[in-house]
């Protein structure tokens, strides 16, 4: 029982920071592409493709987490 | 939202080294404050070791050993060697927002800058003992993913993803606590109308109190699982 509430808030902790993480991935992946962009002049290309990553490295996080700490 | 000047102030001494201000910025006095009752308490609670402690080394002895488990549990029997690191960043973030919990105090957790430093410092160190623990190229060689011909698309992925952890950190702890200690701000400011006093004592304080304990559990938590996942990462692949 008390392993179990344990685990649950484990559990709860961790599943908590999903939607957060999921924002910041994009976010970062478009800053990286805007950063970039500025730097090399090909506006805005290299945003799209990063934009694409972020959203990539975001549901990649998500199933990740959802091993980790879901069942 | 108008200046709420706290009861401890430190006059700025770093005047002459281009800090500008007649005074230390709040979230970096409460920040100090914030050590010097961790070093004074642990100064007290180490100052003589006895086999049977005094009541402050039995406190500390319990906090001591939550940690050990949850360190153990998480990252396994090596995860001893992280105590300081994740013993320190969790005590300094509980006792930074319980500091909330007193008037006239504010907690330096509702500051990006001192969250956004303890994430960089937990960013940093985990890929440090990512790569003290496999060496580098074996750490980065796991940014590549298990496919070679997928490498270039999965190391900027990777990339980003490791990049958001320290951001996420950062900005829940912030915004958990900022968002709190501005609702207790304004409930004070209407302090006037008789009820918000029984909303601040019956449910903020309390919830603060969960607040306070959450999110420095949440912090420890993920920090440990971010070492975990970079210290043993060929475990995984066995089983």
């Amino acid at each position: 029982m008390k392993d179990n509430q344990a685990r649950l808030w484990r559990q709860l902790a961790g599943l908590s920071s999903l939607g957060i993480t999921f924002a910041a991935s994009i976010a970062i992946g478009a800053a990286i592409g805007i950063a970039l962009d500025r730097w090399l002049g090909t506006s805005p290309w290299l945003m799209i493709l990063f934009f694409i990553f972020g959203v990539a490295a975001g549901f990649m996080n998500l199933m990740k987490d959802l091993k980790h700490w879901g069942g | 939202m108008e200046h709420h000047p706290t009861v401890f102030q430190i006059p700025n001494f770093l005047g002459a080294i281009g800090i500008p201000g007649a005074w230390i910025p709040e979230h970096i006095a409460m920040a100090w404050l914030v050590m010097a009752i961790l070093i004074v308490v642990s100064y007290l609670a180490t100052r003589q070791l006895q086999a049977v402690p005094g009541p402050i080394q039995n406190f500390m002895e319990v906090v001591i050993e939550t940690f050990m488990d949850l360190l153990t549990q998480m990252i396994g029997h090596n995860g001893k060697r992280y105590l300081p690191l994740i013993g320190t960043a969790g005590l300094f973030i509980l006792v930074g927002n319980l500091l909330g919990m007193f008037p006239g105090l504010k907690p330096p957790t509702a500051n990006l800058n001192t969250t956004a430093a303890l994430a960089i410092i937990i960013f940093l160190s985990y890929n440090y003992f990512g790569i003290r623990e496999q060496g580098v190229v074996a750490y980065l060689r796991h940014f590549c993913g298990p496919i070679l011909w997928l490498a270039p698309i999965m190391f900027p992925i990777e990339l980003i993803g490791h990049l958001a952890r320290p951001i996420s950190l950062s900005i829940r702890l912030f915004g958990n606590i900022f968002g709190e200690e501005s609702v207790i701000i304004i409930l004070l400011s209407l302090i006037w109308l008789g009820i918000p006093y029984v909303i601040y004592l019956g449910i903020m304080m309390p919830l603060s109190l969960f607040t306070s304990f959450v999110q420095a559990f949440i912090f420890v938590m993920l920090s440990m699982v971010y070492i975990a996942g970079a210290v043993h990462v060929e475990h995984e692949e066995h089983h």
